[in-house]
C-alpha cells in the first residue's frame, strides 16, 4: 500500500508535469496559505499564569455544579427492602431448614407451597408523589450475549420473526408447530413477583394504596416499538398459573392473551436489557404523598426464583429530583475534580511564585544545556 | 509477490529465447533481411507493462493487497463475524473491509489500463520495414520481428534493439540522444563499418542482396556492452566483422542530427536492453512503519492475551454456575453454550472476544495513513521554497512512504560535483611547460576568506598574496580599463579564464608560443565532443561532450584560435585564427584512434595524425596516472606540473595533465592490428584486451602542462551545509575528486570549519608514496606492497581513533596535552623514518609531506590550545621547529612561508586564549578511495574506521568509484545500526548505487540528467532546497507521522479497552454493552478527521524559526516523538482515559437509581448511548490538550467529528423503528431530557483529560522541549520569513 501511494503520486506528477510542458507554463506552484502551509493558526502557549487561571476558573466553576447536583440527589428519599432471604425463610420449618441454595430453590419450585409473604416499611422522611417502586435483582445477567440475542425484535413490531431469530429464540421459538409470540428466553424468564401495598395512614380508603403501573416504559416503546396489533400467543403454558398444575417451577411469566404486547408494560420494561448484573425496574408508581410515620406493608407473592444462582430480590420506593434518583456519584464527582483542578491551580501558583522560569529562556535548549556541561566537566583540566 | 511475476515472466522469456539460440545460452544468430517470423522462436515486438490481464486482476490484484498481514487479520476478523455467535453484526465488520479492498483494487485497476493505454498506443507506432522487395512498407512496431531491415528518419524513437548499417550522415555516423535510459542529455555517436554503408536504401537491389549473418550475445540487461560478429555475404565471397556498442542502436534512445539510418533489429520487445533494464527500485520502509509493525504485533499479542483470559473465565465461571443460570435454559441449549462442555464455550469465546477487542489493531490506520503521506508529498512538490526558477522545476516526492524519514536523518551521504557544484565547468587556469597562467579568485577563495579563514591547506603562501596565489610576479593587478579577472570581456559559458598574457592571441608573442600553440592544439583534438551549431558562427557553437570538463577544454581550444567546428567519422576540422586579425585557416587532421575514457582509466587518449604529417598520441588524464606514465628521458616539465596543479587543486579546480607521445609509423601500424583484433572480440574479454592495448600504447608520454577547470559551488551550498551540520547532521562528502580539491570544497561549503581538525588517510600523501617508493627500490611484490600499505592506512586510522577519542572523552584520566604529544611523536617518528631513507627523488616529496604534517598539527595545535592554552599544548609548538628545521635541511624552499604560518597560528591562539569556544574541538576525516579499498575488505578496519566517523562531524571521501560509494554507505547504514538515518544525495548516473543503498535516496535534477532523480526517492533541483526539504519538511512530516500514529493508537486502544470492561460485566460472554453500528462508525466517522488533518497540517514551529535554530532537528534524531516510551505514555493514558469514559457513565447510569425525574433507570442501550458520546468527546478534546496548532480547518474538524455523532444518533433514531429497533428515537426522547446526560460531559472531558493535561503543562514549564522554547521565545516577536 505504501508503494501504491508511490505509484499513485508519481503518476499524478508525471501527468501534471506533461501537462504544463504542454501549455508551456512555467511549472510554478501558485501561492496560497494553504498550500504554502502559511495559514493563520492558534498555537495556544500554556504561560504558568495561563495554567494557573484556566484551573483556578475551572475549579471554581465545578464546585457549585458539584454542590447543587449533591443537593439535588440527597434531596431524594429512597426505602430499600431485600426481601428474598426473609420470604422463603419464613416457611423454613425443622425438617425444610431452607439452608442450602437448593434446598430454598427446591422449595420454590414446589407447586404445592404457598410462597406469598409481607413485609412492612416505615416511612421516615416526607416522600412527595411520585413515588417511584422499583424491584431490584441481584447477581442477574440480563446482559449474557446467549440471552441477549434470545428475542425477535422484529416480532415485536409486529413483523414475523426471522430464521436467525428463531434459531437464537430456542427452546423458546415453537410450541406445538406454532410460533410463541413473544419468543425467546427474554420474555420467558418474565420476573412475575407481585407487590400488594396496604397502608395505616388515615388518608387512603380502606387501607390500600393505588399503584399505578402505566407509563413506566418509554413512550416511544410502548406506542411504537412494541404493537398494538400483536397479542400473545401460545407462551409459556407452562408458566400459566391459572391452568398448569405446577406451573412456574423455575420463574417466569405467562403472559395474557387478550392485551396486545404494547399494553404488557411491564414486559416492555422487562426486555430492556440490563447493563449490569444487578439492576433495579420500574414496577410502578404511588401518586400520593408519603408522611413520616406512616408504615407501608406489602404483600409479596415471592414466585421469582433467584436462590438457585444466589441472586437477591428487593423492593424499592425511591423520589426523584430534577437529577433524577438517589445517586451522589455526579455530584462528588464534580466536587473532586474541581477541588482537584483548584489544588493543581494552587500548587502551580506556589510554584512558579518560588521558581519561576521566563519563557522562551535559552538556557533550557538542549544544545545549550549540553554545551554548558561540557563546559563544565572540561573545566577543571582547564585549571 | 512482484518478484514471483517477474520469476514467471523471466522464464517464460528465457525458455522462448533458447530456441533461438542454437542450443548455446549466451549467443543468438539472427539472419539479417530475412525476418524469422517466429521461425526461430525469438520474441515479437509487441511489449506488455501490464501487471494484470482480464482473468488474472481479482486475484493477483488481491493478492497485492494481501502482502500487508494486517489484511489477512481484518479478513480473519470478518470472517468470524460471520459465525452464529460472532458479537457485532457482520455487515458492520465487513462494510470497512470492502471499502479498504475496493479502493486498492480501484487503484491498481487504474494504473493497469493506464500502462495498457501506454502500450498499446506503442506497440501501434509506425515503422519503415523493407519487405524483402528492395521496397519499404508501413508497419506497427508490434510486428517487426528479429532480422527486420528498418529504416529510421531524424528524431524518431527506435522500436527495437537495432544493429547499424548505414547511415545518411557522413561516414556511416550517426547520433543518438539515449536520455530516457541513461539520462544523459549528450549526443552519443554511433557508426556503421564502412561495408555496409552503401546499403541506404536507394538502390533496391542492394536491398534485396543484402545477405548476412549476424551472431551475438544473447539477451542481457548491461546498455553498455555488446558484441558480436556480422557474416557479411558479399558478391565475392564472405567477410567478417566484429561488432560492439557504437553500433548498436537501443530501444528508447532516439535518432537525432540525421537524415535517416537503416538498421537490422537484433533484439525484440522484452528482450530489449532497456526492458531487461527495467527493474523496479529496491522498496524501502520507513523506520517509523517498521516501528509501527512491532507495535501491531504487540497489540496483537495483547489481543490474544485480553482474548484468552476471557475465554478462561467464560469457561471457568460457565463450568462452576452455569447450570444455575435458569433463566437461560441451559440443559435445552444450542451447542455454542453448554456449561457442560465448558471448553467448546471457552473455543467460541476465544474467537468472540478477538472479534469483540478487535478495535486494537485498527484498519482504519493503513488507509488514514496512506491519504495523509500523500498530501504531505502534494506539500512538497508545491512549496515555492523548493521550486527553482532558473531550471522551472519543482521538487518531487516519489517514495511517500518515506516522508517521515526526512526529520530523523544523521548523516548525508552528498556527492560533489553536480550536487554542491554545479556541474558548470569553466576554464580558470593552465601550466603550460612549467608556466602557470590566469588570474582571479576562485569561489573556494572567496568563500574561504569570507568566512575569515585561512586557506586550509597552503600555509605555504603568505596570507597577502592570497589573491594571487599562484606566483605570477610579472602580472600587474590592475589594467587601466577595468578589464581583469572580474570584468572579463571573453567570459563564455565554459570559460572564465583571464590573463593578458595569453587573451586576444597575445600568447603568440610569449617566448614559449610553440609551446603554447600546443597545447591549446592539444585541448582542440583531445577530446569525444560532438559540435552542434553553425560553423559559421563561433560563439553560438555548443558542444555535446561526454563531460561538461570535457566541452569547457574545447571552448577554450576555442577562445585561443583553435576552433574545433567540425567532426568526421575519422576526421577533426579545426579552424585557426591565431591573431584578430590573420585569416582563418581551416585544418582537417586525421582522427585514427579514440582510447575512451573510463573511470578506470581515469584518462582518455587519442591518436592523430597532423596535417603536417605527423603521428601524434595525444592524452589527458588525471595527474596520478600520466606522471606514472612519462617518459624517464623527456618527461616535460612535470615537477612545475604537479605543483601548480596541486595549488590548482587546493583552489578547489579539477586538474587535469595534458600529454602527448609522438609515434613511430610502424609501431603504430603494428599496434593498430592488434588493437582492431581486441576490439572485435565478444565478451568480457574484449573490454580487458582493449584497456590492455592503450595501456601498452600510452607509455612514455611527454607532459605539456595542465588545466584547471572550475566547478562553481551551487548557490546557498555553504549556508545550508553549515546548518545541516548544525541540525547535528553529520555530513559526508563522496567524490572522485583528489583530496586537496576535497579539501578546499569542504572549506567553502563550510564542512571544515575553522577550530577543527582535519585527520586525513591518504595513500597518495607523501608518507604513503613513500611505501610506493622504497617498493619500487626494494622491487617489492605485489603482496608486500599491499600488506604494508594496509598497515599503513590501519595505523592511520588507529591514530586517528586515538586523537579523537581523547578529544571527547578521556577514559584513563590523561590529560588531552598528553595524547596529543603522544600523537605528535608518532607523527615526528614517522617522519623522521621516511627522512631516513631519504634519497634525492624522496625530497619533493617530502617538503610536501612536511608541509601536510605541519598543517596537521598546526591546525591540531590551534584547536587544543583553544581549550588548553598551557601545559602539554606548548610542547606540540616547541616540537614545531625542530621538524622544520629537519625539513630546511633537505629542502629549502618555503621556509618563510612557514613562518608565516606559525604567526598566524600563534595569532590564532591568542585570540582563542581571549574568547574560550563553546563547544568541543571537532574533527573532520579525510580519506581516499585507495585506503577504502582496503577498509572495507577487512571487518576491524571497518569497526575502526565507523568509530573514527561516528566521533567526526564530516568525512570527507576522495577518489571514490560509484560502487565505492554504495559501499561505504550501505557499512554505515548496517554499521551504525538502527539509530542511525543514512540520506544520500547525488545527481549523477554514478550516484545511483548510493542512493539506492542508503535509508533514503535524494536527487539533484541537475545537468547530468535525471538517472539520479529517477532512482531516488525525492528529487530537487538545489542542493539548498535539501535544507528545506529536511529541516521544514522532514520535521514536519515526521512530527505528524508521529503524532498521527501514537494518537491513533490512544484512540483505537480506548475502544478496546472498554469491549473489554463491557465484557466483564456481561459474565465474559462477548456481548457489547453498546450498538453494533456505533462501534463501527467510531474510527470510520467520529474520530476519522481529525486525525488526517493533524497528519496533513500540524506544525510547531515556523520554517523561519527551524532555520533560525537548526537545532531543533535532533529532536527526530533522537527519537524524541516516536519511541517506547511515548507509545507507552500514550497506552497509560488510553487506559486512564478509557476507564474514565466507561465507569463514569457506569455509575451513572448504573441502573441503580433513576437517572432522570421520570423515575426511568437506565439499561443497557441507555448506558451505551450516553458511553458512546463521551467516548466521542474525549478522544476528539485530547487533540487540545495534546496539540499546540489549531487552524480553523482543525476546529472544524474537531467540532464536526463531535456534531456527527450527535447527527448519527438523532437520524438513527429517527429511521423507522424496523431499522433502528431499540435505538428508537433514542436521544430525543431518553438522553436529550436528562439533566445528567448533559452534567455527565464536561464532567468526564475534564476527568480524562486532567492528568494528560496537568503533566504536560507541568513538562512544559520545568522540562520544555526545545521547539516549546522557541515558540515561547517568538509567540511576541515572530522571526520574518527568508
Amino acid at each position: 500500500m505504501a508503494t501504491g501511494g508511490g505509484d499513485f503520486l508519481r503518476k499524478l506528477q508525471k501527468e501534471e508535469e506533461i501537462q504544463q510542458r504542454l501549455s508551456k507554463e512555467s511549472r510554478r506552484p501558485k501561492y496560497t496559505k494553504f498550500s504554502q502551509q502559511e495559514l493563520s493558526a492558534c498555537k495556544p502557549l500554556l504561560t504558568p499564569m495561563c495554567i494557573v487561571f484556566v484551573y483556578i476558573a475551572i475549579g471554581l466553576a465545578c464546585i457549585p455544579v458539584g454542590i447543587i447536583t449533591l443537593q439535588a440527589s440527597l434531596s431524594v428519599v429512597e426505602l430499600k427492602f431485600r426481601y428474598d432471604t426473609i420470604c422463603v425463610m419464613k416457611y423454613a420449618t425443622a425438617t425444610n431448614p431452607m439452608l442450602t441454595d437448593e434446598a430454598k430453590s427446591e422449595f420454590m419450585q414446589d407447586y404445592n407451597k404457598r410462597k406469598n409473604c409481607t413485609i412492612s416499611i416505615d416511612v421516615t422522611k416526607y416522600m412527595k408523589q411520585p413515588i417511584y417502586i422499583y424491584y431490584q435483582l441481584g447477581n442477574y445477567f440480563q446482559n449474557h450475549r446467549r440471552y441477549v440475542k434470545s428475542m425477535s425484535e422484529r416480532q415485536l413490531q409486529g413483523l414475523p420473526p426471522s430464521k436467525v431469530d428463531l434459531n437464537n429464540c430456542k427452546p423458546q421459538d415453537m410450541v406445538g408447530g406454532r410460533v410463541i409470540v413473544p419468543c425467546g428466553m427474554v420474555a420467558w424468564s418474565l420476573f412475575n413477583d407481585t407487590f400488594d401495598i396496604s397502608t395505616n395512614a388515615f388518608y387512603t380508603e380502606e387501607g390500600t394504596l393505588f399503584v399505578n403501573k402505566t407509563a413506566i416504559s418509554w413512550k416511544s416503546d410502548r406506542e411504537e416499538r412494541f404493537n398494538n396489533t400483536i397479542f400473545p400467543s401460545s407462551n409459556f403454558v407452562n408458566n400459566n398459573r391459572t391452568t398448569v398444575v405446577n406451573a412456574s417451577q423455575i420463574g417466569g411469566s405467562y403472559l395474557n392473551n387478550s392485551q396486545p404486547l404494547s399494553m404488557d408494560e411491564n414486559l416492555i420494561v422487562w426486555m430492556r436489557i440490563a447493563a449490569l448484573p444487578t439492576f433495579r425496574k420500574l414496577y410502578g408508581r404511588i401518586e400520593t404523598d408519603l408522611h413520616p410515620g406512616t408504615t407501608l406493608t406489602f404483600n409479596i407473592n415471592n414466585f421469582y426464583n433467584t436462590y438457585g444462582f444466589r441472586g437477591s430480590k428487593a423492593l424499592i420506593l425511591s423520589t426523584t429530583s430534577w437529577i433524577g434518583g438517589k445517586n451522589h456519584f455526579l455530584g462528588f464527582s464534580y466536587l473532586i475534580v474541581g477541588g482537584a483542578c483548584i489544588l493543581i491551580g494552587f500548587i502551580f501558583l506556589f510554584m512558579h511564585c518560588k521558581n519561576p522560569r521566563p519563557l522562551g529562556d535559552k538556557s533550557y535548549l538542549s544544545w545549550v544545556k549540553k554545551s554548558v556541561a561540557t563546559a563544565i566537566s572540561t573545566s577543571p583540566t582547564t585549571m | 509477490m512482484a518478484s514471483i511475476m517477474k520469476f514467471w515472466k523471466r522464464k517464460k522469456r528465457s525458455n522462448s529465447g533458447a530456441a533461438g539460440t542454437n542450443g548455446d545460452e549466451d549467443l543468438r544468430t539472427v539472419h539479417c533481411n530475412q525476418p524469422d517470423h517466429g521461425a526461430f522462436g525469438f520474441s515479437g515486438n509487441s511489449v506488455s507493462t501490464r501487471k494484470y490481464s482480464w482473468w488474472s486482476f481479482v486475484p493477483l490484484a488481491l493478492f497485492v493487497q494481501y502482502r500487508r498481514a494486517a489484511y489477512w487479520y481484518f479478513t480473519a476478523m470478518a470472517g468470524l463475524s460471520l459465525a452464529p455467535f460472532a458479537p457485532y453484526s457482520p455487515i458492520s465488520v465487513w462494510l470497512p473491509l470492502i471499502f479498504v479492498l475496493l479502493l486498492g483494487l480501484l487503484r491498481e485497476a487504474w494504473e493497469d489500463v493506464r500502462r495498457a493505454r501506454g502500450d498499446r498506443e506503442l506497440n501501434n507506432r509506425p515503422i519503415e520495414v523493407h519487405d524483402g522487395n528492395g521496397h519499404f512498407v508501413e508497419k506497427k512496431w508490434k510486428d517487426l520481428r528479429v532480422g527486420d531491415l528498418v529504416r529510421m528518419k531524424d528524431g524518431e524513437y527506435f522500436p527495437a534493439d537495432l544493429l547499424l548499417i548505414s547511415s545518411t550522415g557522413p561516414g556511416g555516423m550517426c547520433y543518438v540522444e539515449t536520455m530516457n535510459l541513461d539520462g544523459e542529455t549528450n549526443l552519443k555517436v554511433r557508426q556503421a563499418f564502412e561495408a555496409t554503408w552503401d546499403i541506404d536504401g536507394k538502390d533496391e537491389s542492394k536491398l534485396r542482396d543484402f545477405r548476412a549473418e549476424l551472431l551475438c550475445e544473447g539477451p542481457n540487461a548491461s546498455l553498455y556492452t555488446f558484441s558480436g560478429r556480422l557474416k557479411l555475404q558479399l558478391p565475392n565471397g564472405q567477410m567478417e566483422l566484429p561488432l560492439g556498442p557504437p553500433q548498436l542502436l537501443l530501444r528508447d534512445s532516439s535518432l537525432q542530427n540525421t537524415g535517416s539510418i537503416l538498421g537490422v533489429v537484433v533484439y525484440t520487445g522484452h528482450e530489449t536492453k532497456s526492458m531487461m533494464n527495467a527493474t523496479p527500485p529496491p522498496t524501502k520502509r520507513s523506520r517509523v512503519d517498521k516501528s509501527l509493525d512491532r507495535v501491531i504485533w504487540l497489540m496483537f499479542v495483547l489481543l490474544l492475551a485480553m482474548a484468552l483470559l476471557s475465554a478462561l473465565l467464560l469457561a471457568l465461571r460457565s463450568k462452576a454456575q452455569g447450570t444455575n443460570l435458569w433463566y437461560m435454559r441451559p440443559t435445552v441449549s444450542n451447542p455454542y453454550y453448554n456449561p457442560n462442555q465448558p471448553a467448546v464455550m471457552g473455543i467460541v469465546g476465544f474467537f468472540n472476544a478477538l472479534v469483540l477487542y478487535g478495535y486494537l489493531i485498527p484498519i482504519a490506520l493503513y488507509v488514514s495513513l496512506e491519504i495523509v503521506r500523500v498530501a504531505q508529498a502534494l506539500f512538497m512538490v508545491q512549496d515555492l521554497g523548493m521550486y527553482d526558477p532558473d531550471s522551472d522545476r519543482r521538487a518531487r516526492v516519489k517514495s511517500p512512504g518515506l516522508n517521515e524519514e526526512l526529520g530523523q536523518v544523521d548523516t548525508i551521504f552528498s556527492d560533489k560535483t553536480g550536487t554542491l557544484t554545479r556541474n558548470q565547468m569553466d576554464f580558470f587556469r593552465c601550466t603550460i611547460q612549467g608556466v602557470a597562467f590566469g588570474k582571479g579568485m576562485t569561489e573556494v577563495e572567496r568563500a574561504a576568506q569570507k568566512l575569515g579563514l585561512p586557506m586550509g591547506p597552503s600555509p605555504r603562501d603568505p596570507p597577502d598574496s592570497r589573491t594571487q596565489s599562484m606566483n605570477l610576479g610579472t602580472i600587474e593587478a590592475d589594467n587601466p580599463d577595468g578589464i581583469g579577472p572580474d570584468n572579463n570581456p571573453y567570459k563564455e559559458k565554459g570559460f572564465n579564464f583571464y590573463d593578458e598574457r595569453l587573451l586576444g592571441g597575445k600568447w603568440v608573442e610569449e617566448k614559449n608560443a610553440e609551446a603554447i600553440r600546443f597545447f591549446f592544439e592539444t585541448l582542440a583534438l583531445c577530446h569525444t565532443a560532438i559540435p552542434e551549431g553553425s560553423p559559421e558562427d563561433p560563439s553560438s557553437m555548443r558542444y555535446r561532450a561526454e563531460s561538461p570538463d570535457e566541452a569547457a577544454l574545447v571552448v577554450a581550444a576555442k577562445q585561443f584560435g583553435f576552433y574545433f567546428y567540425k567532426k568526421g567519422p575519422t576526421a577533426l576540422y579545426v579552424r585557426e585564427s591565431l591573431r584578430p586579425n590573420d585569416p582563418p585557416k581551416d585544418h582537417v587532421y586525421q582522427l585514427l584512434d579514440v582510447l575512451e575514457f573510463s573511470s578506470h582509466r581515469k584518462r582518455m587518449s587519442v591518436i592523430v595524425r597532423f596535417p603536417d604529417g605527423r603521428l601524434l598520441l595525444l592524452c589527458k588524464g588525471a595527474d596520478s596516472v600520466i606522471f606514472q606514465r612519462v617518459d624517464k628521458r623527456r618527461s616535460g616539465p612535470v615537477a612545475e606540473t604537479a605543483r601548480h596543479l596541486r595549488q590548482f587543486g587546493e583552489l578547489g579546480l579539477r586538474t587535469l595533465v595534458v600529454a602527448y607521445k609522438e609515434l613511430d609509423e610502424g609501431e603504430y601500424q603494428n599496434w593498430h592490428t592488434r588493437y582492431t583484433e581486441a576490439r572485435s572480440m565478444i565478451g568480457k574479454e574484449r573490454e580487458l584486451r582493449t584497456e590492455e592495448r592503450a595501456e601498452e600504447i600510452e607509455q612514455g608520454l611527454t607532459v605539456v602542462g595542465g588545466t584547471g577547470v572550475e566547478d562553481k559551488l551551487q548557490v546557498g551550498v555553504p549556508e545550508a551545509v553549515d546548518r545541516l551540520a548544525k541540525a547535528g547532521i553529520n555530513i559526508w562528502v563522496l567524490t572522485g575528486d583528489k583530496v586537496e580539491t576535497a579539501i578546499n570544497i569542504g572549506y567553502a561549503c563550510s564542512l571544515i570549519r575553522q577550530g577543527m581538525d582535519k585527520l586525513i588517510v591518504s595513500l597518495e600523501g607523501a608518507e604513503a608514496r613513500a611505501i610506493d617508493e622504497r617498493a619500487a627500490r626494494e622491487s617489492w611484490s605485489r603482496d608486500k606492497i599491499t600488506e604494508k600499505q594496509k598497515e599503513f592506512v590501519a595505523k592511520k586510522l588507529s591514530d586517528a581513533l586515538e586523537l579523537v577519542l581523547g578529544g571527547h572523552v578521556n577514559p584513563r584520566g590523561t590529560s588531552t596535552s598528553e595524547r596529543q604529544t603522544s600523537f605528535s611523536d608518532s607523527m615526528q617518528s614517522a617522519l623522521s623514518r621516511s627522512l631516513s631513507r631519504g634519497s634525492g627523488t624522496l625530497a619533493r616529496n617530502l617538503s610536501n609531506s612536511s608541509a601536510a604534517l605541519g598543517r596537521t598539527l598546526s591546525t591540531t595545535s590551534t584547536g587544543r590550545h583553544s581549550r588548553n592554552p598551557s601545559g602539554g599544548g606548548k610542547t606540540v609548538f616547541e616540537m614545531l621547529p625542530l621538524v622544520d628545521g629537519q625539513k630546511v635541511g633537505v629542502n629549502g624552499e618555503g621556509l618563510d612561508q612557514r613562518e608565516n604560518a606559525y604567526n598566524r597560528d600563534s595569532a590564532a591562539l591568542t585570540r582563542s586564549r581571549r574568547k574560550p569556544p563553546a563547544e568541543p574541538t571537532e574533527y573532520a576525516l579525510v580519506i581516499d578511495g585507495h585506503s577504502l579499498a582496503y577498509i572495507l575488505a577487512e571487518k576491524e578496519l571497518q569497526e575502526r574506521f565507523l568509530e573514527v566517523c561516528i566521533n567526526c562531524s564530516s568525512v570527507l571521501c576522495c577518489r571514490v568509484s560509484p560502487r565505492q560509494k554504495a559501499q561505504v554507505v550501505t557499512l554505515v547504514r548496517k554499521g551504525l545500526g538502527l539509530n542511525r538515518l543514512c540520506l544520500a544525495i547525488g545527481d549523477g548516473a554514478n550516484d545511483v548505487g548510493m542512493i539506492q543503498a542508503a535509508n533514503v535516496g535524494v536527487g539533484i535534477l541537475g545537468v547530468e540528467g535525471a538517472q539520479a532523480a529517477m532512482a531516488a526517492d525525492f528529487a530537487i533541483s538545489q542542493f539548498r532546497f535539501l535544507e528545506r526539504l529536511l529541516l521544514v519538511h522532514g520535521r514536519w512530516c515526521y512530527r505528524r507521522i508521529s503524532l498521527m500514529i501514537l494518537y491513533f493508537f490512544y484512540k483505537v486502544c480506548i475502544m478496546g479497552w472498554i469491549s473489554f470492561y463491557s465484557n466483564i460485566f456481561a459474565y465474559f460472554s462477548g456481548n457489547p454493552l453498546y450498538n453494533d453500528w456505533y462501534a463501527s462508525f467510531y474510527n470510520t466517522v467520529f474520530t476519522a478527521l481529525p486525525i488526517i488533518v493533524i497528519g496533513v497540517l500540524d506544525q510547531d514551529i515556523t520554517p523561519a524559526e527551524a532555520f533560525r535554530y537548526p537545532q531543533l532537528y535532533q529532536s527526530g534524531q533522537r527519537g524524541e516523538l516516536f519511541n517506547k516510551r511515548l507509545i507507552l505514555w500514550w497506552l497509560a493514558n488510553s487506559l486512564y482515559a478509557s476507564a474514565v469514559i466507561f465507569f463514569f457513565p457506569l455509575l451513572i447510569y448504573s441502573g441503580l437509581s433513576a437517572f432522570r425525574p421520570g423515575g426511568q433507570v437506565a439499561a443497557a442501550q441507555e448506558f451505551g448511548a450516553a458511553m458512546f458520546t463521551v467516548l466521542v468527546l474525549v478522544p476528539n478534546l485530547q487533540i487540545y490538550s495534546a496539540f499546540h496548532y489549531f487552524t480553523w480547518i482543525h476546529h472544524v474538524a474537531i467540532w464536526a467529528s463531535i456534531l456527527s455523532w450527535y447527527l448519527f444518533i438523532i437520524v438513527y433514531g429517527a429511521l423507522p423503528v424496523s431499522f433502528s429497533g431499540i435505538a428508537y428515537k433514542e436521544f430525543v426522547e431518553v438522553l436529550a431530557p436528562s439533566a445528567a446526560y448533559w452534567l455527565m460531559q464536561p464532567l468526564v472531558v475534564m476527568a480524562a483529560l486532567l492528568p494528560d493535561f496537568v503533566l504536560r503543562g507541568f513538562k512544559s514549564f520545568y522540562f520544555p522541549s526545545d521547539y516549546q522554547i522557541v515558540i515561547a521565545k517568538h509567540k511576541k516577536d515572530p522571526i520574518p520569513e527568508a
